[in-house]
This record gives C-alpha cells, structure tokens and sequence, in this order.
C-alpha cells in the first residue's frame, strides 16, 4: 500500500494567501448575495461550512476516502441541481448554490496552490453572475475590492506554485522571502488591478454594443417577493410608510411642477372579502402596439387611446366627450427598481407605455394588459426603464355631475357586487349618506364628506368588533374612525358598492420628491398609497382619493440625513442611466461628446472607420517598433547599449567605418569631442574588453551601462551649428 | 503524451519573437476560455456590467504579459562553475542574477535551462522572490554534464510566471564561453609503483628539492643547505628553506589506449584511467603521467596542479578535432 502525498509546505506566506483566498470569495459571494440571489438559508450554510473549513486543521496528506466522498458527494449535488433546475425553473439560485457548494468543498481541501487557483475561479464565477444580476450601486465598489484581493491572492498563490515547483528547500525560502516583501506585493497589485480597472472603463466606454442575442429565447422571469403583490390585506401597511427607499425615479419629457401630485397606479383589485381585496374579474384591458413604439391602451370600444398632434407630433390622449381636460396629457420616463412585481407604476389614467431594452435578453420584455387596467411586464430581474404617457386631466365638478347616475354597463358588474361577509350595518350606513343624492358625483361625495371627518393614524388597534369576528372595515367605520389610506379607500369602495357606484381600489404611489442634484422626480416606498377609482360612464375611471391630505403624503424628510439622501438617490439614478441602462445611443452620445464621432453623421460610419483605422496603425507601428528594437537587442545587452550610444554619436555627425574598432572609432571621436574624450574613451575600452574578452561580469556591464548613460547625459543631443 | 508535447512546442513556437518565448499554463488556458466566455456573454447579452469585467479580464492579461515582459527584459544572469565538473556527477554552479533598471524591483524570475534545446547536461533551475533596483543576486544550483569534454553549460533562459502564472515568458540568454567536464572518475585502485610508505609521513622525503613548490620554512638543524633559500634569507634576516611536494619514489605512466570520444568503451577506459590517476596522486608519493596512444602527453608529476593536467588531458582525449 502507497503512502498518500504529502501536500507540502505550509508557512507564513500560505497562510496569508489562504486568508485572501477566503476573502475573495467572500466578495465574490457578496455580489450575487447582495442582488438577493443566494437563499438565506443557502447563504448561511455555506457561511457556517466556510468558517468550519476556515479554522480546522488542514490534514497534511492526501485521505483517499475523504476525495472519494466529496467526488460522490459533488456528483450527487450536480444531478441534484440539474433536476432542480429542470423542475422548478430555478436557473439562477440552483446554479449559485451549486457553485457555493463547490466553493466550500475546495475550502475543506486548499493544501495545494491547485485547489486556490480553483476557488479563484468560483470567485470569477460568482463575479460574472453578479454582473449579470446585480445593479445595485454595491457592485462597482465589490468588483474594485475584488480586483485587487483577487490580483493580490493570484501573485501570492503563483509565488507559492514556484516553491512548489521547485521544492521544499525553495518553497520554504520563497514563503519567507515573500512575506518580507509584501510591501511590494501590495504595490504590484494595486497596480495591476489600477490596469484592470482602466480596461474595464475602457471597454465598458467604447466596446460597440452589438448585442447579437444567440439562444436568447422568450422571457426570463423570476418569482421574487416583496412590496406589492396580487392581493392586499388590510393591516400590513405601516411598515412600508416608514421605508424611505428609493423605489423609482422620474424623469419628466417637459415641464411638471416642483411638487407632483398625480396618483402612480399600480395593482388594482375588484373583489374584497374579509380584510383582503384581490382579483376576481377575469377580462384584462386591451393594448396594443401604437405609436412611437408605446404600447398604447384601447377604450372599452377597442379604440386607440393615443394619438399624435399633426403639427408637432407631440403625443396627446384623445379627448373624450364631456371631458374638457380629457386630453391634459403628461409624458415620463421612470427607472423603476426591481421590486419582484410585475407591474408598471403609470400616473393615472394610463394611456400608452415603452420599454426601453438595456439588450437582447430586455428585448424579450413584454408589456402585458392585467386586470382592472393594471399594466404588467414579463421581465428579467433587475431594474426596468419605461416611458409613459397618461391622461392627467381631472373631469369638473360639472362635468362629472351631469354624468348623471347611469345604469352600469354589463361588463363593469364586478365593479358594483356588494361585498361578501359585512354586516346589513355597512349597507345601512351607506344608504344612509347616500340618501338624498341623485347623482353618482353626489354619492361619492357623500361618502367623502362623511371620511373626512376620520383621522389618519398608523397606530392601529384592533377594535373589540374586529376581535370579535367582524371585518376590519366595519372596524374602521363604527369603531375607532381612524385608520391608514388603506381603510379609508377600502371603506369608499364598499360604501360606494352598497350605494350602486362601481368602485376599485388602487395600490400604486402618492407624490414624489424632487432631486435637484440629479434632476428627477424620487419616489420612495413610504410614498406608497392607496385610493379610489370610480367609473364615469363615459368620463372613465376617474381617481378619487379619499385619505386625508395630511395621510397621503410621507414628507420630503423621510430619510435619517436627506441632503445625503438626495447624493445617493442622484449617483444610483446616474449608476442606473450610464452604467446599467449604457446603450449603442449613449455610446454614440458619449462619443460626439469626445469629438470621436461627427455629430451631423447619421451613421457614423465614416468617422469609426478613421477611429479603426489610426488605431490599426497605431499598432502596426507599435509592434514594428518593437521587433525592431527586439531584433536589435535580442543579441547581447552590451550591443544594445553600444548601439544606443552610435546613434546619438552618428546624430552629431560620427559613423565608425566598415574596418574600425569600437576603441578606434571612441578614439577618433574624442578628438572631434574634447568635452567627453575621457567618457568616451572609458566606454570604448569597456565596451570592447565585455564584447570581445573574455565573458565579463554582471558588474562590469551594469558600469557599462553607467558609463553609457554618462556619456549619453554629456554629449549634446544636435550637432552644433558652424 | 508525446501528441501533447508536440501540440505544447507548436504553440510555444508560435508564440516565440526573437529572444522571447511565452508559453500559455493549464490555468492560463482556463482564464483565456473564460474571458472569451465572459466576452461572447457580454456581447451576446448586451450586458453592461458584463462588458467592464470582460475588459478587466482582458487587461488582467495584457497586464500579465507587460509585467513578465518587464521582469525578464531587466534581468540579466551569468551562470558559473563554483569548482570542478565531472561528467555525470552534479557539481555546483553559481548563478548571478542581476536588475539592470535601478528604480524598479525585479519580482520572481527563475533562470531555467531552456527547453526547447537538446543540449548537453541540465541545470536545476533557481528561483529568487525579488531583485531589489539595481541589485544583484547569486544563487548556488547543480549541474550535472554527461559527457567529458568542452561544452557549453545548458542553454539558459530567464523565466517568469509573474504576476499570476498564467503564462510562462522566457528570454533567451547569451551562451556562455564553454567549461571543461572532466571525466567520471570510476572508483579505482592506486596504480603499481605506489610507495607503500607514503602514508607513514616520511617527511623530509615528502619535502625533497624535486617536485612541486610547497612552502618556505626556517632552516632547521640537519637541512641541507642547497634548499636554503637565499633571496628570502637576504629579506628576512635569517635562513629560510624550501620544501617541495615529493615526487615519491616511484613514477607511475597510465597508458590510455587510443580510442573515438563517445565509444562507451573508450570512455570506461578513460574514466578508469582517471580514478587510477587520482587514486595514485592521492597516495602522494607517487609520480602520474599519462601515455595516450605511445605518446606521452603528460610527463609525470604529482600534487593539485599535475593533478588538474591529467584530467584536463584526459578530458579531451580522444576528441576529433573540428
């Protein structure tokens, strides 16, 4: 029976270069974690098993049985993987769990400079994944740390591949001399990684953005939970109004006030039941691909609602009847995160909405009709730039009142079916507020003159009613008459129902805060709201927002330091816009800028091609240069510096003929140059007796090359003029 | 194996400007293929984030091949014989390295043998952390010659895997002037003639007026005063001797037959002849030359300096002269 191998020396310098590894991969880990694509309980396994590995003994020989179970073990987990992949489309968190599995088990055998190199790639690995999903702000800053603990562990790791190629003696001599000039080391990768950093800016700035899309098919979507979701229950709000996080950031296409105040509709829902409103119609709105490539929002007689301005082609809402504002259109641009929703948040009414791709795989995006108007998206993870264009007009008092109080058409039943589970009281109360209005404006207004007299409180308590069994509305209504805007949108939908008016409650956001630094309108998650939308017959759906104002917004002080607030908001809207969102339109932009591309080329073409074309000569010339100075050198290091000092002497007008030595010619030259005969004549010899003697020293052509620069430093650089 | 070996020297070779060789390691391959990886990905997916790491994977190995460029541009090394050399035992050479920039560091270089060339003997390679600017290094490594003779040390290269060993790039250094290999010495009785008496320290006949030049002592009592040496007596103030390595009593001629280098069987005989030339200067009384072929090529002598004539002579017996 062999003896299992010995997995060599280990002393200070391997130490240091296992502790970089680890550390690495800890950066490498953080930018996939960070874009919340490792499971909690994934990530904290492989943390508890990497800490294990980290701080017991590594076993200095080889155990057979030990590489036999890991190697079934990582068999198992990759057909584990596989099948989970296959099963439950769990692309992304199967293949980073199988890479932290993999990281961990090389962390339990490291010995070898092998096994390092290993977890520097899983390192790469998990750093290219984390390109792909993470837009977080974090991720330039862990790609820079990464680079230089990275570039730092490959120098360590290759300075201990050395002594282990060439032996225990060396490896042990290598490890010592190592630590001593980590100083060095340090600098080396600092200034590597200074070189990867600049390709990395350089690349990302000019690398022409093909995006060709080979096996891109379909969308990628991914199931995330968070923020707003398909149903609503009563209670949960509070939290969300206390989170000052950016959730998206506007961009207006023209003049919008300091202070907006339009209602960003996201989820809506029809059906409410014990607490909780969710969807029950099934007819989605109708969408359709229109102008200036907007998805653009049929009326309920499939008619575009979209039209654009024959002069100016200005893209406007088409009016609607009775409706004097009904074309009062507002146009934006919003870099909305990921929140793990479908939904596209759009200022009341939405008209038409465009997805702007970031590349092939965002070119799969598809704008979706939901339910009860709701605009949806099947997207890849990550952050979503989107235009919109809403009609944001409000109808008159007049105009809504001489609305009337029409039948509801057929397809809109959904929107007035009494609520299940309410006391007879609910529909009492409201009967009893709507008693003497003829019309549906005076209903609704009924109903909000007799909510304005609640108060607006996050402090909820359960009231004993609601103790007792009955719906937190009834609560709300009868008991405590304060609530959060939840409450009071619930409460004017169901009033509104039991008077015959059909209602729908709206998730979405309130307000927006200006950011003067990035020039964008920011909306955070305590700005989101809740409210009201009542149909008009032929006015639409028009918004009706029954919290008190004091309730509807969150302040502009919402984070602990604002004016620190405003700083990151606007760099994460700039990290947004030119890193993430950098496009083959931006790349041109960036490039005119430069005076690289001539703006009044539509192609560009002519202006690339001299760009390629300098660069070709530019290396053309480089790498002629350099096999000419190679060819000249390549022969013995005396020459090159001899050749270097014939040709300053051939500048000042001194060539050695075909038949003269080098001391001869130093000789002849120190008559014509009487400043430097002595240097001269001190090169000549020396060069002669390296050249031709007998094989001379290091030392001696170190003070040739002393001797040259001497010389060189003294003789003047032109020949004189007469 | 050997497919491999010829695939590894195509590219080597292809990759080989004049002085200048890079060879692409197992990890250097892995980190090609996964830069062109990262960059069909970026550029397949448009992804921007996947663009800036594409591009530092890319200047990580540009950067590579600049640093090794620079480490072994600025390193120059000299490898020297540190004493004798027999053919096919291992003997020490020094290994010079030196930083021809004086501001920058040179940081891990190895001087290697240069594989590419089938040359005689090999050199264990040397490896050193750090040149400091300016600095020069020496190194102790071994060689081991085949065959006696003149040849040139293994062509040497100055190597470097720096920063990552993901590439090996080597610069060929100038040959150096050619050393003597002696020849193997095989374990061999003293030759006939040996003075059994010479162990027994018979001194004043290892000190007789024939022979090598030993030393100057004071005269002593019973000196024979022919060995007084007058010049150092007339300098010092007082009567001076000279002593001489013994010839011995006896003379020893090794007959060496003629023979071609590189006849296994000549070589033996050499090498034979060697160990009977050193085994019978060792005794130290005992007068060695060397006949080769009935001419005698070396009269006989003994101590260091006769020593070193037989091997030199016998390490270019049989030679053909080119």
């Amino acid at each position: 029976m062999s003896t299992p191998p010995s997995l060599g020396f280990s002393g200070p310098l391997q130490r240091m270069r296992d502790r970089l590894s680890l550390l690495q991969i800890g950066i490498a880990t953080a930018t996939v974690a960070l874009a919340d694509a490792v499971r909690p309980w994934s990530l904290a396994t492989a943390l508890l098993l990497a800490i294990w590995a980290f701080v017991r003994p590594l076993p200095t020989v080889l155990s057979p049985a030990a590489e036999r179970a890991w190697t079934w073990g990582i068999a198992a987990a990759l057909l584990a993987t596989i099948a989970r992949a296959v099963t439950t489309a769990e692309l992304l968190d199967a293949g980073i769990d199988f890479l932290l599995l993999l990281v961990v088990q090389r962390l339990f055998n490291r010995q070898r400079t092998r096994e390092h190199m290993q977890l520097l790639l899983l390192g790469s690995l998990l750093v290219v994944a984390g390109a792909v999903i993470n837009a977080g702000l974090n991720y330039p800053l862990l790609f820079a740390a990464y680079l230089v603990v990275a570039t730092m562990t490959l120098l360590l790791n290759h300075l201990v591949a050395e002594g282990e190629r060439l032996g225990i003696r060396t490896a042990a001599t290598v490890s010592r001399e190592g630590m001593r000039v980590r100083p060095v080391l340090w600098r080396a990768a600092f200034t590597v990684a200074g070189i990867a950093g600049i390709g990395a800016i350089v690349t990302f700035v000019a690398f022409p953005r093909w995006g060709v899309g080979f096996f891109l098919r379909g969308g990628i979507a991914r199931d995330q939970q968070s923020g707003f979701s398909s149903q609503v229950e009563l209670g949960s709000f509070g939290r969300i109004k206390t989170d000052a996080t950016v959730v998206m950031r506007i961009e207006p296409v023209g003049e919008w006030g300091t202070r907006p105040a339009w209602h960003l509709r996201g989820s809506s829902f029809d059906h409410y039941s014990r607490g909780r409103w969710s969807h029950a119609e099934d007819r989605a709105s109708q969408l359709a691909l229109g102008l200036g490539g907007f998805t653009v929002r049929r009326d309920r007689h499939n008619r575009p609602e979209l039209a654009a301005t024959p002069r100016s082609g200005e893209l406007r809402a088409i009016p609607r009847p009775g409706f004097a504002d009904s074309s009062d259109t507002l146009r934006a641009t919003v870099i909305l995160e990921d929140l793990g929703v479908d939904v596209l948040f759009v200022a009341s009414e939405p008209v038409a909405v465009r997805v702007t791709p970031r590349g092939p795989i965002e070119r799969f995006t598809q704008v979706q009709a939901g339910k009860s108007d709701e605009i949806r998206v099947v997207k890849p993870p990550g952050p979503i730039r989107y235009d919109f264009v809403s009609r944001v007009g409000m109808p008159s008092q007049e105009e809504l009142r001489a609305v009337g109080d029409p039948e509801v058409p057929a397809d809109l039943v959904a929107y007035t079916r009494r609520l299940e589970g309410l006391s007879p009281e609910v529909g009492a109360l409201a009967l009893e507020l709507t008693a003497g209005a003829t019309t549906r404006y005076d209903k609704v207004a009924a109903l909000l003159a007799h909510l304005s007299t609640f108060s607006y409180t996050l402090d909820l308590q359960p009231t004993q009613r609601v103790l007792d069994g009955a719906d937190p509305v009834e609560g709300f209504l009868f008991d405590s008459k304060a609530g959060h805007c939840e409450y009071f949108a619930t409460a004017l939908a169901v009033l509104g129902r039991q008077a015959g008016v059909p209602t729908r409650l709206v998730n979405g956001y309130y307000g927006a805060h200006w950011n003067p630094l990035g020039e964008f309108y920011a909306v955070r998650q305590a700005d989101a709201h809740s409210w009201v939308e009542v149909y008009f017959d032929r006015l639409g759906w028009v918004t009706v927002d029954p919290t008190p104002p004091a309730g509807r917004v969150a302040g502009d002080d919402a984070g602990i330091w604002p004016a620190a607030g405003q700083v990151i908001d606007a760099i994460r809207n700039a990290y947004l816009a030119w890193i993430i969102d950098y496009d083959l339109g931006k790349q041109l932009t960036l490039f005119e800028n430069l005076g690289l591309r001539d703006r009044t080329s539509t192609s560009g073409l002519g202006r690339w091609r001299r760009v390629l074309i300098g660069i070709a000569i530019v290396i053309a010339v480089g790498f002629a240069a350099t096999r000419i100075r190679r060819r000249r050198g390549a022969a013995r290091p005396e020459v090159a510096i001899y050749q270097r000092v014939l040709a300053r002497l051939a500048r000042l007008g001194h060539t050695p003929t075909a038949s003269e030595s080098p001391r001869r010619f130093c000789a002849r030259v120190c008559a014509a140059e009487p400043s430097v005969a002595d240097a001269l004549a001190d090169f000549g010899a020396r060069y002669e007796e390296i050249r031709f003697g007998r094989p001379g020293s290091i030392t001696s052509l170190v003070a040739l090359r002393g001797c040259a620069a001497a010389l060189l430093a003294t003789l003047p650089r032109r020949r004189r003029r007469p | 194996m050997a497919g491999q070996r010829r695939k590894r020297t195509f590219i080597r070779r292809a990759l080989t400007a004049r002085g200048r060789s890079l060879e692409i390691t197992r990890a250097g391959w892995l980190f090609i293929l996964l830069t062109l990886a990262v960059g069909f990905a970026a550029i397949n997916s448009g992804s921007n984030l996947l663009h800036a790491v594409f591009g530092a994977q890319m200047a990580l190995i540009i950067g590579s091949g600049i640093l090794s460029e620079a480490m072994v541009r600025r390193t120059v090394a000299h490898r020297r014989p540190a004493g004798d050399i027999y053919a096919g035992e291992a003997a020490v050479v020094r290994v010079e390295l030196q930083n021809l920039d004086p501001r920058a560091d040179v940081l891990s270089v190895s001087v290697e043998d240069d594989d590419r060339i089938d040359g005689a003997g090999a050199c264990a390679p040397v490896f050193t952390v750090r040149i400091p600017g300016g600095a020069q290094v020496e190194l102790p490594t071994t060689v081991i010659m085949p065959a006696r003779g003149r040849h040139a040390l293994p062509r040497a290269v100055v190597a470097t895997r720096f920063p990552f060993g993901l590439f090996v790039k080597r610069r060929e250094l100038p040959v150096e002037a050619p050393v003597l290999v002696y020849p193997a010495i095989a374990t061999s009785a003293a030759a006939e003639g040996d003075d059994p008496h010479a162990e027994l320290g018979e001194a004043p006949r290892r000190r007789a007026r024939v022979g090598e030049f030993f030393a100057l002592r004071e005269y002593r009592e019973g000196d024979d005063l022919r060995r007084i040496h007058w010049p150092a007596a007339a300098r010092l103030g007082r009567p001076f001797v000279r002593e001489h390595v013994a010839e011995g009593d006896r003379e020893v001629i090794l007959d060496l037959a003629p023979g071609r280098s590189g006849d296994p069987q000549f070589e033996e005989a050499v090498s034979r002849c060697a160990g009977a030339a050193i085994a019978t200067l060792g005794g130290g009384s005992t007068a060695v030359g060397l006949r080769y072929g009935g001419v005698l090529r070396v009269p006989p002598g003994s101590g260091t300096e006769q020593r070193r004539r037989l091997l030199e002579a016998l390490a270019t017996v049989g030679e053909v002269p080119r």
